[in-house]
């Protein structure tokens, strides 16, 4: 027997929309702002300005790269060493532009593609992939923008905090600073979880143990690429999806 | 404010941005929601996604625990906590604030 409505089109997903990125973002702006705090703290610690400081985070933006920036800085090294070093580090986010798009279903708009592009950090290219991995269809640059400019402001806000309050108000609450620096990887292992498949077992193991031998090898970025690599070479070795087979 | 640091500011600063920028760019018009022809380049991208999470989870644990043993524990108990509401709620939020709230007290209470 058919149901009333059988034989019309499915009803299409509404769009993710911007508040919706803005309660999604949570995680990353809970984590941002003691990574922030400590930025701060730490560049006005090395002689810099609390403006300096605010400067570097609201146009570099990129964590990690920005604590060696000032460091470099901070020790003498030629200006321009320690840009290209900087540059070097953060170079792998030309591989996320080709995964979303990759992913992305729908035409992007120019003006809003170049205002999220600016947030696209780790944690946001993750945040998205997760998105996309659970249904492209949902996915909306209005949430995308959201997502990452919550994500900037609250690196910026906790900046300005960081280098405003000079020394540390969580040092007498060890539990909350730790629960608070936990905020990141927890988050990594969120995203994982919801963007995984199990056909991609085998692009996770070599991925985790390329990023392990990175980092025992080497260094943190290039465990990261180290990383990247081994997922790279899991997803060329594992078996053919069907519709690979029918695309080739 | 140095001068030296607007500089900086602005020539890494808008490096980042042309690298995350331009990729994106590229292939931007006509032909979106295209996938790539050739399979081998489409599978890289993706795995590419998950790969990159999966070494940003270990850049951003395995050096803190690492560095400092008694994190191990608590570390342990916020990935277990996280993985077990995520199953049940499929919540990033839930399942990321209930790891972090299980790895806050789990240190607290359980000095190792």
């Amino acid at each position: 027997m058919e149901t009333p409505n059988s034989g019309l089109a499915p009803t299409p997903l509404a769009q993710a929309t911007f508040s919706e990125g803005c309660f999604d973002s949570l995680p990353i702006v809970i984590g941002y702002v003691p990574v922030a705090f400590a930025f701060g703290m730490n560049t006005v610690r090395l002689g810099f300005t609390p403006l300096d400081s605010l400067l570097l985070s609201c146009l570099i933006y990129a964590g990690a790269s920005q604590f060696v920036l000032t460091a470099l800085i901070s020790a003498g090294t030629s200006l321009w060493i320690a840009a290209l070093t900087v540059m070097a580090m953060d170079v792998r986010h030309v591989l996320y532009g080709p995964t979303l798009r990759h992913y992305i279903q729908r035409q992007l708009s120019g003006r809003k593609t170049a205002l999220w592009a600016f947030g696209l950090t780790d944690e946001v290219f993750a945040a998205a992939i997760a998105k996309l991995n659970k249904d492209s269809r949902r996915w909306s640059e209005n949430w995308m923008l959201s997502v990452a400019l919550c994500s900037w402001g609250s690196w910026v806000m906790g900046t300005a905090m960081g280098a405003l309050c000079g020394n540390g108000p969580l040092d007498a609450y060890p539990a909350v600073e730790g629960a608070l620096s936990f905020m990141l990887p927890a988050l990594f292992l969120s995203f994982l979880l919801s963007a995984f498949h199990r056909r991609q077992g085998l692009v996770l193991a070599l991925a985790l143990t390329g990023a392990l031998a990175g980092l025992m090898l080497a260094s943190i970025p290039m465990a990261i690429l180290a990383g990247i690599g081994g997922g790279c070479l899991g997803a060329l070795a594992s078996p053919v999806k069907q519709t690979d087979r029918e695309q080739s | 404010m140095s001068r030296d640091i607007v500089i900086i500011s602005l020539v890494v600063g808008l490096a980042n941005y042309l690298f995350r920028y331009m990729p994106l760019r590229y292939r931007a018009s006509p032909r979106n929601g295209e996938r790539y022809h050739n399979r081998y380049i489409s599978r890289i991208l993706d795995g590419i996604g998950i790969a990159s999470i999966c070494a940003l989870l270990v850049v951003s644990s395995v050096p803190t625990v690492l560095h400092d043993g008694h994190k191990l524990i608590p570390t342990l108990a916020g990935f277990a906590l996280l993985i077990f509401v995520f199953y049940k709620t499929r919540s990033i939020v839930m399942a990321t604030l209930a790891g972090a709230l299980c790895y806050g007290l789990v240190f607290k209470f359980f000095a190792f």
